[in-house]
């Protein structure tokens, strides 16, 4: 097996390249198996799913929290700053958690979701999700009448 | 996922994500949210989510709790990995503090749905769901009891979730179940003695009437026997099971004991102290005969509930009031809750907010909430005891809900005074006929009342 500081190279579908130390690649489950099936360091990990933009914000990311010696609060402070993002942004960046099986980073997003459609008004969410009301004014009234207790 | 990503243009957020995201909202936020768009619907609906929402919040330390102090019940929601604050839900069961009430309550659970059952008539197990996902199930038809258990799913707190599903808190709650039937199992003994008591005197009454009476008397009993059979209709409209109908008929063992309950209750106390003075009693009987003729007349089409066994007591409330006007015409009625009255309401009756917000605000409609809501309030007719019936003001001013506009009639009439320690019983309901919101207020001194 390979020794470690090895980098790994990982590349998106718009061809951009991320190298990536191993020991940082590795712990993301994916990347791990991928890594014992195939010598890596002589290939290049193809990402499909993630875009370039999306793949430097996970990169980001993850190098920040594999830093030796970074406390609680500055890590908070990070991520706080990270998710400053847009909601399709976001989204992208969840996809590609999801793709990459990293855990940690999908729940700090979700949880990000979560706060940003807490106590909003339905037209609110429906901004975040992207979602059109596909809802007639009568339909919309009898969901909200079904709803009644839970609006209060 | 390839093609999920590249189909899906910006800001159409692919359906998993939505999935993932909706799995951590509690039960009450996804109700809100179906609001959203016809796939949110039908997602938060669909039986696979409503799965993998249970096992997201599998591990949630929420329990539902039941305590007992004296006679009374009371049920929480407490949620261990936060602060450990109890919050207090609608109450589940009926919370009737009479010694016969409710003797058989019984909790179980299974994968986050709460069962609580209790007899309400002799034969007639109520049963009550309490499911983490019950909104999307509502329309399970038990009669009468959607509401409440809508209330108490709606209690307020983070969670909504999987109350009753930890294996401590099932032990819990079987404990605590246990501990009820125990206790509960005392007082029916108690309890069945005095049955048998009254049904002796039941037995022993009619028999001893003179004559002339014994024609009404058939018509009543007649008339009673069907209040019997027409009762369990008329329950179905209600949205509590009837606690002090259930504390006469819980013990009947034959029908014609529960088609006279009414008579036993009103019978009881006289018998304890003159068995031997038929005649009075008689003459009770008949002055009884014609309260029930003189009913008929004002409530033509109308069945007149049986009694409840209303005392001034302050102890025992019963589930309607007991006003004879208007017992025919109640619909969609309130659990009862009784108050002191204070100096300040002597022009406007301020009422308990807790109690409105947990009895009354439920019942009323969308249109009469914003109406309160707007400050303008609702019109609405205040009956006291006797049946006289005045228009007040259903206001909600200065975060108080209030009775105002001729409340000082009512108290005037009542020859209340600021300072006596007198308490109103209060209980809404909707009127059968007109369809009108009206109030019932039941006065009672703290000394006794002639």
């Amino acid at each position: 097996m390979m020794s470690l500081g090895k980098l790994i190279t990982l590349k998106t579908n718009d061809n951009e390249e991320f190298k990536l130390d191993k020991t940082v690649a590795v712990k993301l489950e994916i990347i791990k198996n991928i890594v014992q099936d195939v010598d890596c360091t002589s290939n290049v990990i193809p990402l499909p799913n993630i875009d370039g933009k999306t793949m430097t914000k996970v990169v980001k990311y993850w190098k920040k929290h594999s830093e030796e010696g970074v406390t609680e609060v500055q890590l908070k402070n990070f991520d706080q700053d990270f998710l400053k993002m847009s909601h399709s942004e976001l989204h992208d960046v969840h996809l590609a958690a999801k793709y990459l099986d990293d855990n940690q980073l999908k729940e700090v997003i979700i949880q990000e979701f979560l706060d940003r459609i807490k106590g909003k008004p339905i037209e609110e969410i429906r901004e975040v999700f992207g979602i059109v009301n596909d809802y007639t004014p009568e339909e919309e009234e009898e969901v909200r009448r079904e709803n009644a207790w839970a609006f209060e | 996922m390839d093609s999920l990503l590249v189909s899906n243009p910006r800001n159409n957020i692919p359906h998993d994500i939505i999935i993932d995201i909706l799995t951590q909202l509690p039960v009450k936020s996804l109700i809100r949210l179906r609001d959203v768009c016809k796939s949110w619907y039908s997602l938060i609906k669909d039986d696979n989510f409503i799965k993998q929402h249970y096992n997201t919040h599998q591990n949630c330390q929420k329990y539902f709790v039941v305590c007992r102090r004296h006679k009374i019940f009371t049920h929480y929601t407490i949620e261990l990995d936060s602060n450990s604050i109890a919050s207090l839900v609608e109450p589940p069961v009926p919370t009737d503090q009479s010694r016969k009430a409710f003797n058989e309550i019984q909790y179980s659970s299974c994968n986050g749905i709460l069962l609580i059952t209790f007899r309400v008539l002799m034969m007639c197990l109520v049963f009550l769901l309490f499911l983490p996902c019950l909104p999307f199930l509502s329309r399970f038809d038990v009669p009468g009891l959607e509401g409440m258990v809508i209330n108490l799913q709606s209690v307020n707190s983070r969670k909504d979730v999987n109350m009753a599903k930890t294996p401590e808190k099932e032990e819990e709650i079987k404990q605590n179940a246990k501990r009820k039937h125990s206790l509960v199992e005392e007082e029916e003994t108690e309890a069945k003695k005095m049955s048998s008591e009254t049904a002796f005197q039941l037995k022993s009454t009619p028999r001893t009437k003179s004559r002339e009476s014994s024609d009404e008397e058939e018509e009543e009993e007649d008339k009673k026997m069907k209040s019997e059979t027409i009762f369990p209709g008329e329950y179905s409209e209600i949205k509590f099971p009837e606690t002090s109908e259930l504390v006469n008929a819980r013990f009947g063992d034959e029908k014609n004991q529960s088609a006279s309950l009414e008579k036993i209750d009103e019978e009881e106390e006289e018998e304890e102290t003159d068995d031997d003075e038929e005649e009075e009693e008689d003459e009770d009987e008949e002055e009884e005969d014609d309260e029930e003729h003189e009913e008929e007349d004002t409530d033509e089409d109308e069945v007149s509930f049986p009694g409840f066994g209303y005392s001034f007591d302050g102890e025992t409330l019963s589930r309607f009031p007991d006003i004879k006007k208007i017992l025919g015409c109640i619909e969609d009625c309130t659990m009862p809750f009784e108050q002191k009255i204070v100096k300040t309401d002597v022009d406007k009756l301020i009422l308990s907010r807790d109690e409105v917000k947990s009895r009354i605000l439920p019942l009323l409609k969308k249109s009469e909430k914003s109406d309160l809501k707007g400050g303008g309030g609702i019109v609405v007719k205040v009956y006291d005891e006797f049946g006289k019936s005045y228009k007040m003001m259903f206001k909600f001013i200065d975060d108080q809900f209030m009775l105002c506009t001729r409340w000082k009639y009512l108290f005037e009439d009542h020859k209340l005074n600021e300072n006596g320690d007198c308490y109103a019983a209060v209980w809404m309901f909707r009127h059968k006929r007109s369809r009108k919101r009206c109030f019932a207020v039941i006065m009672k001194t703290s000394k006794t009342q002639d």
